[in-house]
Formats: C-alpha cells, sequence, structure tokens
C-alpha cells in the first residue's frame, strides 16, 4: 500500500485524507464539537453545581427567550443597527472604493494602506480611538464648543449614534474591499466602451459599472452584516454598558449570571437569523447573476 | 457645454472630493487621535495636549504588567500561526488537487461563524473537560479562528500558480515531497507569508474569543485592556501602547500592499 501510494491510483486513496486530517480533526474537536455541545446544553435546565450527566432538560430556556419582550427588544434593536450600519458602509464604502479604485500608483498604495490599518489593528484599538475622540474632554466636544454649538461638554458615550458611528468605522473596510475587488475585475475597457457608444460618464458608471459590482456589494453587506450581530468589544467600550446588543447579552448571561443554557439559546437565536439573512443573500447574489467573493 | 453646466460639474466635483476626503478623515481619526495623545505630557487623557513628552513610551516598557500582557498575544498569536500554517498547507495541497466543495466551505465556515457563539460553546467544551483557562486551549482556538484567512490565500496562490511547473518536474523525475519542496513552496511562498501575517494580526488583536476562555494569569493585551476600561477608565501607558502597536501595524499594512498587493486578497 506504501509502494502503490507514489502511484496515482493510490494517491487518491490514502495521502489526500491524510493532508486533509490534521486541519479536520482540529476542526472537529475545536469548532464542530463546541456548536453540537451549544445546542444540547440550551435544553438544560440551569444548574452549575451539578455534573453534566446529572441535569435535566426541558423546554423553559426556549419559552422563556420568546416570551420575555426584553429579549425580543435586544434582537429587534440588534437587527436595527445591523440595517444602518450596512447601509452606511454600502454608501461611503463605494464612495471610498471608487476612489481608491481611479487613483494612481502611490495614491492607491497608502489610501488603500489608510484603509487596512483600522482593519488589521482590530476592535479594541479603533473603540478606544473613539472613546477618546467622543469623550466629555476629546477633540469632538472640544470643537464644537470652540465652535460655540455647545456650551457644557456632552457625554457622547454610550448612545446609540456613538455606537452605530464607531460600527459603521469598524466594518467600513471590509466593504470597501469586497467593493474594490469586485471593480478590479471589471475589464478596463468597458466604461469606455460604454461612453463610445455615447454613455455620459455619470450614466456609464450607473448603468455600466454599479451592476457589474453587485456581487461585491452583496458579499461585502453579507460580512458586515454578521459582523454587525455579532459585535461585541465595539459597542461595549464605546456604549460603555448602556447599549446592550446581542453579543453584549449572551456574554452577560454566560460570563456574569452562570446561566449557559440560557446564554446557548440566545446564540442559537442568533445563529438561525444570520441563516436565514445569508440564505436571503444568497438567493439575491443567484437571481442577479452577480459573483460572490 | 455652456458656462452653468460646466459650473455645475465644476461644484459637483468639488463635492465628491470634499466627501472623499471627508470620508478619508473618518476613517484615520480615531488611529491619529490615539496616537497623537500617547505624547500627552499629563497623567490623564486631555485634549488639547498639556504638553509634549515621550515619556508614557519609558513608562511603557517599565511597566512589566503591560508588557507581560503584550509579550503573552505575541506568543499566542505566533503559536497560533504556526499551527495554522502547519495544517493549512497540507489542506490546501489536497484542496488544489482535488477540489471538494464541501471540505473548502468547512474549513472556511469560521469566517462567517459569529465569533460569540463559537466562543461560548468552547468555553462549556473545555468547561467540561477541566481545561479552562490553560494557554494551550488559547492557542488551538486562535488556530482555527485564523485558518480561514490563511486558507483562502494559500489556495488563491497555489491556484494562480503555473500547473505546468509541477508537471514539468514530476516528468524531469522528482518525488512528491521534492516537487513540493522545491518548485511549489517556493512559488507560493508569498502567499503563505501574506496568509501568515494576516493571520497573526487577526489572532493578536482579537478580544471576544480571548475574553471568554482566557484566565486573567494569561490574558492578552486586548482582553486586559478591554476589561480594564470597563471597570477603571483608560491609563496612559495603555495609550502608548496603543500608539505604538497602531503604528507598527500601520508600517506592515503598507509592506503589504506595496509589495504584496495583499488588499486583493479579501
Amino acid at each position: 500500500m506504501a509502494q502503490s501510494s507514489r502511484t496515482t491510483g493510490g494517491r487518491r486513496f490514502g495521502v489526500g485524507w491524510m493532508l486533509l486530517s490534521p486541519a479536520l480533526a482540529v476542526y472537529g474537536i475545536i469548532f464542530l464539537l463546541p456548536a453540537l455541545l451549544l445546542v444540547a446544553i440550551s435544553f438544560q435546565v440551569n444548574a452549575p453545581e451539578l455534573y453534566v450527566w446529572e441535569r435535566a432538560y426541558s423546554l423553559g430556556n426556549y419559552e422563556r427567550f420568546y416570551t420575555d419582550p426584553y429579549f425580543l427588544k435586544v434582537i429587534g434593536k440588534t437587527l436595527v443597527y445591523c440595517a444602518v450600519v450596512v447601509a452606511a458602509t454600502l454608501v461611503i464604502g463605494y464612495l471610498l472604493a471608487w476612489y481608491i479604485y481611479k487613483a494612481q500608483s502611490f495614491a492607491k498604495t497608502t489610501l488603500i494602506t489608510l484603509v487596512l490599518t483600522p482593519l488589521f489593528s482590530g476592535a479594541l484599538l479603533q473603540s478606544l480611538g473613539w472613546y477618546l475622540l467622543l469623550a466629555r474632554y476629546g477633540p469632538i466636544n472640544a470643537g464644537l464648543r470652540a465652535a460655540g454649538w455647545l456650551d457644557k461638554p456632552f457625554n457622547f458615550l454610550g448612545t446609540d449614534a456613538a455606537v452605530m458611528i464607531a460600527l459603521v468605522h469598524a466594518f467600513l473596510p471590509f466593504m470597501v474591499l469586497s467593493i474594490l475587488n469586485s471593480l478590479r475585475t471589471i475589464p478596463a475597457n468597458l466604461p469606455d466602451a460604454a461612453a463610445s457608444l455615447g454613455a455620459g460618464s455619470w450614466s456609464a458608471f450607473i448603468r455600466v459599472t454599479v451592476p457589474l459590482t453587485r456581487g461585491g456589494m452583496i458579499a461585502g453587506s453579507g460580512l458586515v452584516f454578521g459582523l454587525t450581530l455579532g459585535s461585541f468589544a465595539t459597542p461595549g467600550i464605546v456604549g460603555q454598558g448602556k447599549i446592550q446588543l446581542l453579543a453584549q447579552i449572551i456574554y452577560q448571561q454566560a460570563i456574569q449570571v452562570f446561566d449557559w443554557p440560557f446564554a446557548a439559546v440566545i446564540s442559537l437565536n442568533l445563529l438561525a437569523l444570520l441563516a436565514v439573512i445569508s440564505g436571503l443573500l444568497a438567493l439575491l447574489t443567484r437571481k442577479t447573476g452577480g459573483a460572490a467573493q | 457645454m455652456n458656462g452653468t453646466g460646466k459650473w455645475l460639474s465644476g461644484a459637483a466635483k468639488a463635492l465628491y472630493h470634499g466627501a472623499v476626503w471627508l470620508c478619508f478623515l473618518f476613517v484615520t481619526a480615531p488611529s491619529l487621535l490615539m496616537i497623537v495623545v500617547a505624547f500627552n505630557d499629563a497623567e490623564y487623557f486631555s485634549f488639547p495636549l498639556k504638553g509634549v513628552s515621550m515619556r508614557w513610551f519609558a513608562e511603557m516598557l517599565e511597566n512589566s504588567n503591560y508588557r507581560g500582557s503584550v509579550v503573552n498575544s505575541l506568543k499566542l498569536a505566533f503559536y497560533a500561526t504556526a499551527l495554522s500554517v502547519l495544517m493549512t498547507l497540507p489542506a490546501a495541497l489536497r484542496l488544489y488537487r482535488k477540489k471538494s466543495r464541501f471540505v473548502e466551505t468547512v474549513l472556511l465556515a469560521p469566517l462567517f461563524f459569529p465569533l460569540v457563539i463559537w466562543s461560548l460553546g468552547l468555553l462549556q467544551l473545555y468547561g467540561m473537560f477541566g481545561l479552562s483557562g490553560r494557554f494551550v486551549t488559547l492557542v488551538l482556538a486562535h488556530t482555527v479562528m485564523i485558518t480561514p484567512f490563511i486558507l483562502r490565500v494559500v489556495l488563491q496562490s497555489l491556484r494562480e500558480m503555473n500547473s505546468r511547473l509541477e508537471e514539468a518536474a514530476y516528468s524531469l523525475g522528482a518525488g512528491k515531497w521534492s516537487t513540493f519542496r522545491r518548485v511549489i513552496l517556493p512559488i507560493i511562498l508569498p502567499g503563505v507569508l501574506v496568509g501568515a501575517v494576516f493571520g497573526y494580526l487577526i489572532s493578536f488583536t482579537d478580544v471576544t474569543l480571548t475574553m471568554f476562555i482566557s484566565s486573567s494569569g494569561n490574558t492578552t493585551f486586548p482582553v486586559r485592556v478591554y476589561s480594564e476600561q470597563r471597570s477603571e477608565g483608560l491609563n496612559m501607558v495603555v495609550l502608548a501602547w496603543s500608539a505604538v502597536i497602531t503604528l507598527v501595524i500601520f508600517i506592515i499594512s503598507l509592506l503589504g500592499e506595496k509589495f504584496a498587493k495583499w488588499s486583493r486578497y479579501f
């Protein structure tokens, strides 16, 4: 068998799975198992003092989740956040992507770097930046007071607008890069062709360029939607505990209240929501024929 | 084009450029402010600055608490990246040879799976086996978190490779291992590096996953800062570290874009 694995026939069977198995084994334990565990635990009656095999099972957690208006309100609020953030990143992201796409060598590299830096420095550092910007004695308050629009410092932290702005900022790079990469796949002479057929630059943009980047826009929207739905650090720091989105509630239930089963129920509902929305987006992609990346 | 039309298109252009620069200001403002305020010559954050000094950067190196958590983050990201590259390379090679949508989707899944949910599951798994808080549990979780990013880049560089080179190596009598080592690996090495840097940065800056499963003894810089900020606010040493990290990440992003054009991998 060791001999024949050198030939094509043997390679198909043995070596292939050997190459995949380390990754699949680690995924099985670290990724798949926790997800399955979550499903099992969501039916448990919360009893942290008992061993796993001693706990009772019921549908109580689900009943509590669907009948308590507080959690439904949190879901609604999180969805509103998602819609606002997706819409804002789409508009701003398209503007930036288009400008970068049109920029030349040095400017292009610099501008892309400016977009990449917040992406790579992650949620924490960026929200610390917003925390400073919006703080009572931060530059925005200083500027507004110097202009005479505010007579005493206003604490922007902990308001919905502040958290939304910080989230738009955090996820904007993903949208810019999604759209930019789909702009890059457009053959360079296509807009010229449209222009030579008599389209003005604006109508060529709207009727040729934008439809060709629909795949990038849908992919970017899906990504930003998912990221907002699960956002944790940014609402925590910019919201100062006054803004509770789904991820925050899950953390609170699990780490502060120690109600793991209920945290699991919230998580599974979040997941179901995400699945439905991704399904709709996939359908939209197929219908419009745009290639998601 | 008449006079009014020219004026209109001029105004539209000015509006467009103004909007674009405002957006770029929006994108960069938090990082810029972060770097500027670290030079503040005062005990607390204040704006405008009380004076310019380097003292917080000196303090930053002396304060072993924060230095320890930064070193922890660096170590964690290093182990996770190394492990992930080691398991991604063979898997990518297999997926390149024999396409399997199913396996590829499974390996990329963490990318689309909300971290909070997965972290909660992991917390319970580790708790069940009594492993909570061990460093190795952090390494394994981070490995899986960054694998999709590395896999995507490596797969793309494999698919962009000229497959004739591989065939030529075989026909000249090279074995599979030596073909990999002497032909395939050198060609895809830039892609592997880009993927590794992606993965390293994502692991280094993670808050959510680490927040759930780390213990206070081995926590990372971002998680430490996050929990402290919520309870006792920010101090200048944290701002100095944040400024340095932001600057380093800016330089890495610039080099990656200049030499590898890595924005196209997204």
